[in-house]
């Protein structure tokens, strides 16, 4: 495969971007323009009676102040038929679109105010009065679970809104005949995605042609439009969805959200242009997350330290909603597997609603928390057997001869999961040689000589990518001879252009800067889905492909007729068809196009069909499973309990890339979130459910003191199921983070004998431990 | 979020702005903004009106007379920090600096912002305690002097009235008999300190004669640490005497908050006043 990036392109929107010229949804401007301002919850679980809204609607400046009661006049339902099927749920829980009568997590949105500034219809929503009685809330998951606990919602039976069961093989025989069982207990935290642009729309009815255009900040275009389609009983013609410039999605902007529907719906009932943009706050407390996950297992292993099976419980925050359906834990609970050989496997599985903000999936989604219990589990095993951890790892995962691989779970598409491609061992064996992994024991003698202790650790993972079921492009050229690509892949930053722009100049024999992508408006392309799991290159970029084929194909044949040629004997190259070696002999594409378009009454010439027009709907036959092995390297100041990542090495293989560049920086970014989540995020509330970390001061970030120099290495085991040999990588480098990184944790503090059970790890939670073991130690 | 509407004053001469201050109802002084703009943008904060203190004479210089360093009430905290006369005399406060927050925030942040924000774990009314700062206050009824100690009333409360303004601090310099120390512990660079300890020691020959030592961040407003100032005076710098002074440091009351309970708080006071004390002692 030929590369762009290093050897060829750099990213087309970064010029833009870098310039400050970029147009996110609070950059766009329309005349009359109002500013909208949600009144949120104060409470985690409340009935809502009377809102007076008459203080709010005297402030000079306000044009409206809206309750679900005002919205009812333009809407179809009162709540988002938003939700994600899933079949082990119990009931699903759709959110009112603005609170009817009871308020189930602090940030729900009760009303709105419609005013000239943002400043004003904060002013007003101030003065709203709500009649609140305050109701028992549900904060922690394994009290919520309790037959005697309060419930999260009063219409629900109970808190547990799914139960089920994940497994296969005979683990209990596996236990009986197991030489060796270790036990563990996880809490395992995430945080949110926390991109630099919060949510935030932007919706103009147009009275002349009768459509309503919604600038979203979102990475389903399509799915709003659907949504709002449904909600505000419009058809498809009369809704324009148009994701401009995202600044960062990372998964909850997948979801669509009641704000999306309640702007909207307003900007109908009082026809004006409305403006709604999330705030830091407000994505702390209304954006869904991640939390926590309680896992308790126990591995069985033979003598030789090879898996036999594993068993346990997971218990999983699901807030106060079911939006995204159970996929968050699932990928849990598969993603556990990894790149080893589990004979046996029983996982019981329990969704608790809590009065919190829901969650669903964040970079990673779900996978992190399987791919640590598995890799700490493998630690402790090799620990206890008094082998290398690369040992215990090396003895369990699959060979490469055994791919494809099946593994005995499903995936949510129902098809058994299986590994397509790839070679885990040789990948292991090559991260550890750039680590220096083999030296390092003696690094690590000297270093504790001197007093200091440095660790390092590793994790291997592999990452479901490129879900379908389907993906859109189309290829167009018309007389004017520019080549414009349109797709329903969604962009929020990753370069999604670029690949496009890539995929289709390759093919077309032009550069990439002269192709138009549009991206995420649902007026260039009929049908889409978007940004979710890693699939944009697998899906649309493969659909692409397909399309940019046709196209060369068919300028090849009308070219053939024109120049009284074989079709292959003509080349495609800078926009033109040309005879090979012959420059002299050729069309441009504009001249095809302008053929191809037709005279009045003429016919097309040698029985061509129509236009330059090519739209392809990629349907991938299965996900293809990046994966790949990360190293940490950490010194631990065992005063403070203060971490530092001093090394972090990849070794990475998502198949054939299109951009190394792109991937890199995917990979790079994901490994930052990586170490966020295992050293710094952690959303906390009281026990009343106030959240407690609604601020950057309060929530922390790494900042780029607390990032390594992040070495990626590649290898390039292309998938058998799609004709590009390519897989995703957007989600890749959080995954193997936590893991890789507690495991050096423990290691640098081996002599201590210290077990890392929760995330994330904070100096205060390390440095206890620390002093623990030292007592303990101590005669 | 946005601010609650306020209504802005930007006044040219000293007497014009205790005039304001003394006028106008519910006014905050405004210097660098770095945490009253975000309190402000929370609603935290909801002032009346804001007085910008930026055009007034004289609050920006730092100079040096009679064994004090003066430093005006609007120096910027970068300035501070790149000032020669501070580094050589009362290079405790350089230290100090060079943790708060980021070269962007210190650009704009002043020393008297930071002492009358009063953050309970910031690095500047830290070293007003260690060093009993003198803090000259001026209003329409006249000018008053007080000690740092009298100053700081409680975490972001200042015993100022209202139509008071802080112009300018005095800190004694630290003269060749004297020995300072200062360290924090910090989550990410250029964040609040978990904790920081300050400490300014007097000798005859090996000797301790004048002991100070304060802390920041342990919940309570900084303040120095009596009963250890107790223990170290007229006692030779020993490891004996840093064990018992970090001993004595890890049983200081301390307040859990959000992020770091008591106990840890205490554990990094008794492990920074060690570090600090055992830097003077090898280097000496």
């Amino acid at each position: 495969m030929q590369h762009a990036g290093k050897t060829g392109h750099a990213r087309l929107e970064d010029e833009r971007l870098l310039r400050g010229q970029g147009r996110f949804v609070d950059d766009l401007d329309v005349p009359d323009l109002l500013h909208v301002v949600f009144l949120r919850s104060a409470y985690a679980h409340a009935r809502i009676g009377k809102i007076d809204k008459s203080a709010a609607e005297k402030i000079v400046g306000v044009h409206a102040v809206l309750t679900l009661a005002d919205l009812k006049e333009v809407l179809t339902c009162e709540r988002l038929p938003a939700a994600t099927p899933a079949s082990a749920i119990h009931f699903h829980v759709d959110p009112c679109i603005l609170v009817k009568d009871e308020a189930c997590y602090v940030g729900e949105p009760i009303a709105m105010v419609v005013a000239d500034t943002r400043a004003i219809a904060e002013d007003a929503a101030a003065l709203i009065e709500i009649d609140a009685e305050i109701l028992p809330a549900v904060t922690e998951i394994r009290a919520g679970l309790s037959p005697d606990s309060p419930r999260t919602r009063l219409d629900q039976p109970d808190n547990c809104v799914a139960r089920w069961t994940i497994g296969y093989g005979d683990c209990e025989s596996a236990f009986a005949k197991a030489a060796h069982k270790i036990s563990a207990s996880f809490e395992l935290h995430k945080g949110g995605a926390i991109p630099m642009e919060g949510r935030g729309l932007l919706a103009r009815p147009d009275p002349l042609d009768g459509v309503l255009t919604v600038w979203d900040s979102t990475q389903m275009p399509h799915r709003v439009k659907r949504v709002l389609v449904t909600t505000l009983g419009l058809n498809e013609n009369q809704i324009r969805v148009i994701a401009p410039d995202v600044g960062g999605g990372f998964g909850p902007k997948g979801p669509v959200y009641a704000e999306e529907v309640a702007v909207s719906a307003a900007a109908l009932l009082l026809q004006k242009p409305l403006k709604w943009i999330e705030d830091r706050y407000e994505n702390f407390i209304s954006t869904n997350q991640e939390r926590d996950q309680y896992w308790d297992v126990e591995g069985a292993f033979d003598a030789d330290g090879r898996l036999l099976g594993i068993r346990g419980t997971l218990l999983h925050d699901h807030g106060a909603c079911t939006p995204s359906g159970i996929q968050l834990p699932q990928n849990s609970t598969t993603n556990l597997i990894g790149p080893y050989i589990l004979p046996t496997y029983k996982l019981d599985v329990s969704l608790c609603l809590t009065n919190k903000t829901p969650t669903t999936s964040t970079r990673g989604a779900g996978r992190p928390q399987g791919t640590f219990v598995m890799e700490r589990l493998l630690d402790r095993m090799a620990a206890k057997l008094g082998i290398g951890r690369d040992e215990i790892r090396r003895r369990n995962l699959i060979p490469a001869d055994a791919l494809p691989y099946v593994t005995q779970v499903l995936t949510r598409d129902g098809l058994p999961m299986t590994y397509d491609s790839g070679d885990y061992p040789e990948c292991q064996r090559r991260a550890l040689e750039a680590a220096g992994w083999h030296d390092f024991l003696a690094r690590q003698k000297a270093a504790r000589e001197k007093g200091r202790w440095i660790g390092l650790g590793l994790s291997n993972y592999v990452e479901g990518t490129g879900r379908g079921p389907f993906e859109t492009a189309s290829l167009r050229i018309g007389p004017s001879g520019k080549i414009l690509v349109a797709s329903g892949a969604a962009s929020q930053g990753q370069g999604t252009s670029t690949m496009l722009a890539h995929i289709a100049a390759k093919v077309l024999g032009v550069r990439p800067e002269v192709i138009d992508v549009t991206c995420g408006d649902t007026h260039a392309i009929a049908m889409g889905l978007g940004a979710y799991a890693s699939r944009q290159t697998v899906t649309a970029g493969n659909a692409l492909h397909a399309a940019s084929l046709e196209i060369a194909q068919k300028i090849k044949q009308t070219a053939a007729h024109l120049l009284e040629v074989s079709a292959d004997d003509l080349e495609l190259r800078d926009s033109f068809v040309q005879v090979k070696g012959v420059a002299s002999m050729k069309k441009s594409f504009g001249e095809i196009a302008k053929t191809l378009s037709g005279n009045a009454g003429f016919a097309l010439p040698g029985g061509m069909k129509p236009g330059l027009f090519a739209a392809v709907d990629f349907e991938p036959p299965a996900i293809t499973y990046t994966n790949g092995t990360h190293l940490a390297e950490v010194e631990v100041d065992i005063r403070t309990g203060h971490i530092k990542i001093t090394r972090y090495v990849i070794v990475h293989d998502c198949g054939n890339m299109i951009n190394p560049q792109i991937v890199e920086g995917q990979v790079l970014g994901g490994v930052v979130h990586g170490i966020s989540a295992t050293l710094f995020e952690w959303i906390r509330h009281d026990a009343q459910g106030q959240p407690l970390t609604v601020s950057l001061a309060d929530y922390l970030l790494p900042t780029a003191h607390d990032v390594p120099r992040i070495e990626i290495h590649h290898m390039e085991s292309p998938t058998p199921l799609n004709p590009l040999g390519v897989k995703g990588a957007a989600e890749s480098g959080t995954i193997g983070a936590p893991a890789a990184i507690v495991s050096a944790i423990e290691d640098a503090l081996a002599p201590l004998k210290i077990e890392i059970n929760q995330l994330p790890v904070t100096p205060q939670r390390l440095q206890k431990l620390i002093r623990k073991a030292q007592a303990g130690g101590s005669p | 979020m946005k601010a609650a509407g306020f209504g802005y004053h930007r006044p040219e001469t000293m007497a014009e702005l205790l005039t304001l201050l003394a006028d106008l109802p519910d006014a905050r002084i405004i210097a660098g903004g770095q945490s009253l703009m975000p309190m402000m943008n929370f609603r935290v904060a909801m002032p009346q009106h804001l007085v910008d203190i930026e055009k007034i004479d004289g609050l920006d210089s730092i100079n040096l007379r009679d064994g004090i360093v003066q430093i005006g009430a609007m120096v910027r905290q970068a300035d501070a920090l790149a000032s020669p006369v501070i580094k050589e005399n009362c290079p405790v406060l350089a230290d100090a600096i060079a943790h708060i927050g980021h070269q962007q925030t210190r650009n704009r942040g002043t020393v008297g912002g930071s002492l009358c924000h009063l953050d309970p774990a910031s690095e500047i009314p830290l070293v007003c305690a260690l060093l009993d700062a003198q803090l000259y206050i001026a209003s329409r009824r006249g000018t008053r002097i007080m000690n740092f100690r009298d100053f700081a009333v409680a975490p972001l409360t200042t015993s100022l009235a209202e139509d008071e303004i802080l112009t300018h601090i005095d800190l004694p310099i630290c003269d060749p008999d004297t020995r300072h120390g200062f360290r924090e512990y910090a989550r990410r660079s250029g964040d609040f300190a978990v904790v920081a300890v300050a400490t300014h020691l007097r000798f005859a020959g090996e000797t301790i004669t004048e002991a100070r030592m304060a802390f920041a961040g342990l919940g309570t407003i900084q303040a120095r640490a009596d009963r250890l100032e107790m223990f170290a005076t007229s006692q030779k710098l020993s490891p004996a005497l840093i064990d018992k002074l970090a001993q004595e440091a890890a049983q200081m009351p301390a307040e859990s908050d959000l992020h770091h309970d008591a106990d840890y708080k205490r554990h990094l006071a008794a492990c920074l006043l060690r570090e600090v004390l055992e830097r003077i002692l090898r280097h000496g």
